[in-house]
């Protein structure tokens, strides 16, 4: 399992966040975009350890480490016990009994 | 239960069709994926594809937004058993009546896609790299909701100042890489083969995670009604496109559509909430980021590319806060999820439904024109007595009949459903559709043998909150037209009927 990080990239500045963000290849599609709360802009990157080092170095190398805050999370364990909880074999293979149909997880009431 | 991998998505798919053979048909996409898998979506309905409104559901466009086939494959099982177990399906705060889930059944056919990407899908789930967003096209995995036909070529089609990158990409090694051309992959070919294979699909919703938003067309910039000509196609805009903030270009939607898509996108939302409490935003797609490329606006777009295909309008729901959430808390996400799903459904048996008929007639400035007589209006198969307070059908007058949304007729209560949706209030009781299928026309019927009536004028507007057709459905006697004094008389001696044409009532 590659190390895998949350990096949830902040600053005060929209048009710096943004130029930030346009110069690197950086994996935040579906992540929200850019949010903005107390004037304070801020979105959620997902890093390899290459990345995430690679955007640490440019951003101490540029001057910009107190104007871009990466606030770090590992989630390598918390991907690893995701893909624990994906079925192995086929749950709806057929047995002797037949077809296993799926079952949804509404409730069914009798609502007239 | 827990995330269904790859191969338990097709046979949760397969074994829906075959236990419900009546009610489902299991439906192969024709195109591979890069690995040689092929896919199955199913259409879920009573009635056949071209003989109702069709709903297109998708999921598993992104590989690693998990949660989305289970939230696909849940809401079909649930439509499914309920109806033939003649219940009603009920996810935490939110119940749906027997009658509202046979009504989805009978009334529509839901085709749905649960796993567009199962490349993707099963390299997320096995490989070490579970974040995988994109197809697994050999040559450099492809962002599929990107690669749909929509502005897809941004370099030539947006300001160079419009952020459209970094969230759509021409580079292959980004990780939203638009693909070499639109259409170029097999995942998204057998999207638009769907569209394509389903004309009468009026609805769409693509699901994915995350943000906790619904979200309604345009994306490539923010939405105006007032300037019909400034639109996508419109190439005099190229270079002015996609910046946020600006006058200088922004998208046109029909300003009907909007009052369309908000309170159902706020509907959903609402629904949502009833669950659990979660409190899902509604917003255009474009209030997010800046995209191109995309399913909904490629859905949307069709009908004005191509005037000939049914207009339809396309949602994007991102559940969660996590690309992939615990299981236990993904239960409770599909929960939310199908619930805004059944609402979308149910309000779209509405959408096909005339809430409005508005009918002007002027009877003729002559001698005798005026009638005590009653009047009557033909449409949609069923008729409606044009009879409001006062006088009416005098000498010279124009009368104005409302009938549906402020109607103005006595006894308007026998016209209307009995609606227990605040979505549409005095709907009359014709399905859209029927308008067009059955003859329109007045109908006179005197107080006595001798009474008779003068007629200049007969002008009929149908209106819906759907707003279809794009032009509008009015209506006129086209018989009384001409430039010369043609006006007609109605009575038991010569007639008693007026038909009606549709277009614009000539002033």
């Amino acid at each position: 399992m590659e190390k895998t990080f949350k990096v949830r990239a902040h600053s005060d500045n929209l048009e710096l966040l943004q130029n930030f963000l346009r110069e690197h290849k950086l994996d935040i599609g579906c992540t929200g975009g850019i949010t903005v709360k107390e004037k304070r802009y801020s979105v959620d990157i997902y890093a390899s350890e290459k990345e995430k080092n690679q955007l640490q170095k440019e951003i101490l190398e540029k001057g910009l480490s107190k104007k871009i805050i990466l606030e770090i999370s590992d989630i390598t364990d918390y991907l690893s016990d995701r893909l624990k909880e994906v079925g192995t074999g086929d749950r709806y293979k057929e047995t002797k009994e037949g077809k296993v149909i799926p079952r949804g997880l509404g409730t069914k009431v009798n609502q007239q | 239960m827990s995330y269904l991998n790859v191969q338990e998505v097709e046979s949760a798919v397969t074994n829906l069709a075959t236990a419900n053979s009546s009610l489902c048909e299991l439906i192969t996409l024709p195109f591979q994926t890069h690995e040689g898998r092929i896919c199955h979506a199913l259409r879920i309905g009573k009635k056949p594809k071209t003989e109702c409104d069709n709903i297109f559901i998708i999921g598993g466009v992104h590989a690693r937004e998990w949660g989305s086939c289970e939230i696909c494959v849940s809401f079909a099982a649930d439509l499914l058993e309920a109806y033939v177990t003649n219940t009603g399906l009920q996810y935490g705060g939110k119940t749906f009546s027997n009658n509202q889930i046979r009504t989805i059944i009978e009334n529509l056919n839901l085709i749905v896609f649960p796993d567009v990407n199962p490349d993707g899908r099963n390299y997320s789930q096995t490989s070490t790299t579970p974040l995988w967003r994109k197809n697994r096209n050999p040559t450099a995995g492809v962002d599929i909701n990107r690669n749909f036909d929509f502005l897809w070529d941004y370099p030539n089609l947006f300001s160079s100042l419009a952020q459209v990158e970094p969230y759509t990409s021409k580079d292959p090694s980004s990780y939203q890489y638009h693909g070499p051309f639109p259409f170029s992959e097999p995942e998204t070919r057998n999207v638009l083969w769907l569209f394509d294979e389903f004309p009468r699909i009026r609805w769409f919703m693509d699901i994915h995670s995350y943000s906790q938003l619904v979200l309604y067309n345009w994306g490539d910039d923010q939405n105006q009604s007032n300037n019909a000509s400034m639109n996508f196609k419109n190439s005099s805009f190229n270079s002015v496109r996609g910046i946020r903030n600006d006058t200088a270009y922004l998208e046109f939607i029909p300003a009907c559509d909007l009052a369309r898509v908000i309170p159902q996108a706020n509907e959903m939302k609402n629904s949502i909430t009833s669950v659990r409490g979660k409190n899902y935003i509604v917003e255009q797609s474009f209030d997010l980021y800046l995209t191109c490329g995309t399913s909904i606006d490629y859905a949307y777009s069709r009908c004005y590319t191509n005037p000939s295909k049914e207009k339809i309008h396309g949602f994007t729901i991102e559940w969660g806060t996590d690309f992939q959430p615990p299981w236990v808390e993904m239960e409770q996400i599909i929960l939310d999820i199908s619930s805004a799903l059944v609402t979308f459904c149910v309000q779209a048996q509405f959408e096909g439904n005339v809430d409005k008929i508005i009918v002007k007639i002027l009877t003729g400035d002559k001698s005798g024109a005026s009638t005590n007589g009653k009047v009557y209006l033909g449409i949609g198969g069923r008729e409606f007595r044009l009879n409001k307070s006062g006088n009416q059908f005098q000498r010279g007058k124009e009368d104005e009949f409302i009938i549906g949304v402020g109607s103005n007729v006595l006894n308007s209560n026998k016209n209307g459903l009995p609606l227990n949706s605040s979505f549409l209030n005095d709907s009359p009781e014709i399905p859209l559709n029927t308008v067009s299928i059955y003859p329109m026309y007045i109908r006179f019927e005197p107080s006595n043998n001798n009474d008779k009536w003068n007629v200049d004028r007969v002008c009929v507007s149908v209106s819906s909150n759907f707003c279809i057709p794009p032009n509008g459905l009015d209506f006129h006697a086209d018989i009384l037209n001409g430039s010369n004094d043609d006006n007609i008389w109605l009575e038991k001696d010569s007639g008693l009927f007026v038909g009606l044409r549709p277009g614009i009532c000539p002033t």
